[in-house]
């Protein structure tokens, strides 16, 4: 058994595209292997990359192939054989399933008697194999992006492929890819080792040999690396802790090689900028990470992960540069929030003109027309279902909620829009329920993130996203598939969570109606929005949720608090019953509407009821559909079904004594309406037939 | 703002003198005229980046290698700050190298050019980060990285994959050094205006950039932002589009026609419409920075000078292939 090792080393591939198509070689490869039948029993695959190389090391790969008997079936022996002579289709046959005539054999199948051979194919090698098979597995890698880079274009890959390791043991597999053929030398560090070649001179060496020439190609320990060096280096400031962001770690981990840490500092005045600004330029251009005191407070100070590792001066060098292009970066975003404060939010709001919402419909000032209309009625609707709020702070933060996309901080830093909005409206004394609704207009920015603290917040979050997703619906900008090119669904699933996790008075078709939807696709959508978040952000069962939408998915928190209801009763062994009982009830009904079967009339139906199960099914279910709806009014949604679940003794004696499609019209239109009413008695939490119950 | 800056407190490995701003230039350009390159003069016709001459625009299309770099003064109006933001320029200037097709060594012929400038890798930190470029109204786009030296970004470095929406084959390395923010580095001023231009070799006395161009960046900012008259502009944009779509017109007319002999085709004064879409171009960054291009204007302006800019590239590469 052999080990076989495969890297492809490339110009540096991108940092978010490396996690993927590493994991993306390394079940290639392996599948290729298992696919062929080259590896033993107890294999073993790892997988590494670095920037400039993906790489994959699988031990417990056989030789070759075993060689295989296979069946070949030919023409039918009538063709074949004119009195047992061959014909020339037993002759080209024979030839090429390359056995003699004399060993064709005749082979019985359902469609009669055919020529048959007994071929012996010998197993390829391995390495043979592997230089056939592997060009075609990467030029199958998916890239989000890539490239062509030689004359005539012969194959596009995500950045150019410069070396090739491909190694059975110590010997070389002739692969070939993007003009490269595979050899055993690879690349070390760009900068610490330099462009010498770095023999590998077996696969079980690979991780070695590269880190002796400063690179670790594994991804898990150059993670541990960073993170202990970061704990590390923090240390060196009495009480500082590094802010934790585990996307700039990963960030950083595909950036490196051969990471280390530096600390950096910057003049304290700068402090005096926004904490949103300072950590934005440090985290998102510079790929810094914040430092906070011992009190939570930024700290003057931030880390940078390095590609390299040198003494003392030349720390002294790199930390200099990166504390230059740190200083001119705030001196940037000072300078810009100074400029800023020349011109007043209030002053801003006749500039939206300029700026394009969506070629089709607009700009940000008719946008915001829009989003103050939705406000104002949102606004009402809530006021006049008892809720307390500063309507004028709300229609002031509509009002100015975009004009910061006219400063010159924003179109700086873009991914703090709003938030600047939210800081010049505190800055210029606007109070601060407008300040507060204006900075937290795009939170919940992901499904993980909270919701806008202030009512007014959370009205100008609704607002501003249905008004964007009606517009969008309305000049057929949906979503389709996996494209949602205008995050739709995004803002979407922000609204159901604004409105699950506070307390507005609003139902989703209020919601829509206020927004002036022309689209008939928008309440559908919101409600596949508000199943999506039932089950992937509260983990609702997917019956559950089923059950629960099936009689109205518009007010969101009662959608909530039916499911947990449900949920928390569903195993019940009463409860497992009466749902079986319900999806009974709704196929009968089913059936007899096919057959345009009559149900007697409203109330009449009692007098026809004969047998003792049936009226006693009747009279259980009216006293319990009175309670029913009663605990369903006050929304005590656990008692509601409980007192359900009691109607199981009735519905079970019912089911087993009584027929519900009797020979007798009359009876058999009574037995019907009699269940209909149970299930439009009981319906009103949730759809009980939905329930799994097997 | 010091004329001069002082270099005693800074780290050793800067404390070598460091390039002017103008023998940066000059080591850049012998280090590439070593290798094979043409040195261009910049062009004379406004543009707001090292890509829209057409050293560039035009060079990279057809399947002839060419090898050219120079010094390209780039002019952003909207990007002007009338001399008193220390890192932004309305206008900058850009080493730009056109490599076609690229040699499989690019890179490390890159990080020379560094070690050319007085950068010594091994003090520093190196990183290739992903920066995808692209130019809607060139119809170009290109994959590449971003250059990151001690946190600053040194170098666009761009596989262009299209241009003039044609797909080029040979695809083109183009590298863009930042010249003003390499030269700040090397010599450790936080100001672009502190920079030193050029030094005296007998008296030692620096002129700075300060010197040079800070009149013409707060001039420019004024002219650009306040005195550029909107309707003129507007005049000289439409004067200048008609031309050049006449133009076009001649041009698609006579290349499509087969039988027309092949010095009328060389000789149709393609180069000259092209500097009527980049005029056209110009005017729009300068109504822009006048806050003269209304929203729905907008997007209908970029795709009149796409029209111009993608027309030229497709008759060039016509113009081109007739010649062979």
């Amino acid at each position: 058994m052999a080990d076989f090792l495969f890297e492809i080393g490339l110009e540096e591939v991108p940092a978010r595209m490396i996690a993927a198509a590493e994991a993306e070689l390394s079940r290639r490869v392996e599948q290729l292997l298992v696919r062929e039948r080259l590896l033993a029993e107890t294999y073993s695959v790892q997988s590494f990359s670095t920037p400039r190389r993906l790489a994959v090391l699988v031990s417990g790969v056989l030789a070759g192939q075993a060689d295989i008997e296979e069946q070949l079936t030919g023409p039918s022996w009538k063709v074949a054989f004119n009195n047992d002579a061959p014909t020339p289709a037993a002759i080209a046959f024979a030839k090429k399933a390359g056995v003699e005539i004399s060993a064709l054999e005749k082979v019985t199948t359902p469609k009669g008697e055919y020529v048959g051979a007994t071929v012996r194919r010998a197993g390829r090698q391995t390495a043979e194999l592997l230089a056939a098979s592997l060009p075609a597995e990467l030029t199958s890698i998916y890239w989000p992006k890539n490239m062509y880079w030689r004359l005539n274009k012969p194959e596009r890959f995500v950045r150019p492929v410069r070396w090739l390791v491909a190694l059975l043991d110590d010997a070389i597999v002739p692969v070939e890819f993007g003009g490269i053929a595979a050899g055993n030398s690879s690349r070390g560090h760009r900068v610490l080792h330099g462009d010498a070649p770095v023999l590998i001179a077996r696969p079980a060496d690979y991780l070695e040999t590269l880190h002796a020439v400063y690179v670790n190609a594994d991804v898990a320990a150059r993670r541990h690396t960073i993170r202990k060096a970061l704990d590390h280096v923090t240390r060196t400031v009495p009480g500082a802790r590094w802010r934790e962001d585990e996307a700039l770690i990963e960030s950083v981990v595909h950036l490196t090689e051969w990471p280390t840490v530096l600390l950096g500092s910057f003049e304290p005045e700068y402090l005096s900028l926004p904490e949103e600004v300072l950590v934005t330029v440090m985290r998102d251009h510079q790929k810094y990470f914040a430092v906070e005191d011992a009190d939570g407070m930024l700290a003057p100070h931030f880390l940078t992960v390095l590609n390299t590792q040198v003494d003392e001066q030349g720390r002294a060098t790199i930390r200099h540069g990166n504390e230059r292009v740190l200083r001119s970066r705030f001196k940037d975003a000072q300078f810009f929030w100074e400029a800023d404060q020349k011109t007043l939010l209030t002053e801003r709001v006749e500039m939206l003109k300029a700026v394009t919402f969506q070629k089709e419909l607009g700009s940000y000032f008719w946008k915001t027309e829009g989003n103050l209309r939705i406000a104002e009625q949102l606004a009402a609707n809530v006021q006049a279902k008892g809720k307390v709020l500063d309507k004028v702070a709300l229609l002031q933060a509509a009002l100015l909620a975009k004009t910061d996309l006219t400063a010159e901080l924003v179109k700086e830093f873009t991914e703090l829009q709003g938030i600047v909005g939210g800081l010049y409206a505190k800055a210029q004394g606007l109070g601060d329920a407008v300040a507060a609704a204006i900075y937290a207009q795009y939170t919940p920015a992901s499904i993980e993130d909270d919701i806008p603290e202030t009512i007014e917040g959370q009205l100008l979050g609704i607002a501003d996203r249905i008004h964007t997703i009606s517009a969008m619906f309305g000049i057929g900008n949906a979503p389709t598939g996996s494209r949602d090119p205008f995050a739709l669904r995004r803002n979407a699933n922000a609204i159901i969570k604004i409105l699950a996790e506070s307390e507005l008075p609003l139902t989703l078709a209020e919601v829509v109606s206020i927004s002036g939807a022309e689209s008939d696709a928008v309440p559908s959508f919101l409600a596949e929005r508000l199943s999506f978040y039932l089950k992937d952000v509260r983990g609702f069962a997917y019956d559950v949720v089923s059950a629960v939408l099936a009689v109205g998915a518009d007010d969101v928190r009662d959608a909530i608090a039916r499911a947990e209801a449900l949920t928390a009763v569903r195993g019940s062994e009463d409860f497992v019953a009466i749902s079986a009982a319900f999806k009974r009830i709704k196929n009968i009904l089913r059936q007899a509407a096919e057959k345009d079967e009559p149900l007697a009339l409203n109330t009449a139906f009692s007098a026809a009821l004969i047998e003792a199960e049936e009226r006693d099914l009747y009279a259980a279910s009216s006293k319990l559909a009175a309670i029913v709806s009663e605990l369903r009014e006050e929304g005590n949604y656990a008692a509601a079904l409980a007192a359900i679940a009691m109607l199981r003794p009735a519905v079970d004696a019912f089911f087993d004594k009584v027929m519900v499609m009797s020979p007798e019209p009359d009876v058999r239109a009574a037995r019907l309406a009699l269940i209909q009413s149970v299930l439009d008695g009981f319906s009103g939490i949730a759809d009980f037939s939905e329930i799994v119950t097997a | 703002m010091s004329s001069v800056q002082s270099i005693e407190s800074t780290p050793a490995a800067l404390a070598q003198t460091p390039l002017t701003f103008q023998e940066l230039l000059f080591r850049l350009q012998s280090f590439w005229a070593a290798r094979g390159c043409v040195l261009q003069q910049p062009y004379d016709v406004e543009v707001g980046a090292g890509t829209m001459s057409p050293e560039t625009f035009l060079r990279v299309l057809g399947p002839k290698p060419y090898r050219v770099g120079y010094a390209q003064p780039s002019r952003r109006p909207a990007d002007g700050r009338y001399g008193e933001n220390p890192n932004r320029l309305f206008k900058h200037t850009q080493f730009q190298l056109i490599l076609k097709p690229p040699p499989a060594n690019v890179q490390e012929l890159y990080l020379e050019s560094l070690a050319a400038i007085g950068i010594d890798l091994s003090r520093h930190d190196l990183k290739f980060e992903e920066d995808n470029w692209e130019w809607p109204a060139g119809g170009a786009w290109g994959v590449g990285w971003q250059v990151m030296l001690d946190g600053l970004e040194i170098t666009q470095f761009t596989y262009f994959q299209q241009c003039g929406g044609l797909d080029l084959d040979p695809i083109t390395a183009e590298l863009t050094y930042g010249l003003e923010r390499i030269a700040a580095f090397l010599q450790d001023v936080d100001s672009i205006y502190d920079i030193v231009w050029a030094r005296d070799p007998e008296t030692g006395t620096a002129v700075t950039y300060g010197e040079v161009r800070l009149a013409e960046e707060l001039q420019f900012s004024v002219y650009n932002f306040e005195f550029a008259e909107v309707d003129k502009l507007w005049t000289h944009f439409n004067l200048y589009e008609a031309e050049a779509k006449s133009l076009l017109e001649q041009a698609n007319a006579l290349l499509q026609q087969e039988d027309a002999d092949a010095d009328t085709k060389r000789r149709f004064p393609l180069l000259a419409t092209y500097e009527l879409a980049l005029k056209c171009s110009h005017l729009f960054n300068l109504l822009d920075a006048r806050g003269a291009i209304s929203v729905t204007e907008r997007v209908g302006v970029i795709a009149r000078i796409r029209t111009l800019a993608v027309g030229v590239a497709k008759a060039y590469a016509a113009q081109q292939a007739s010649l062979n």
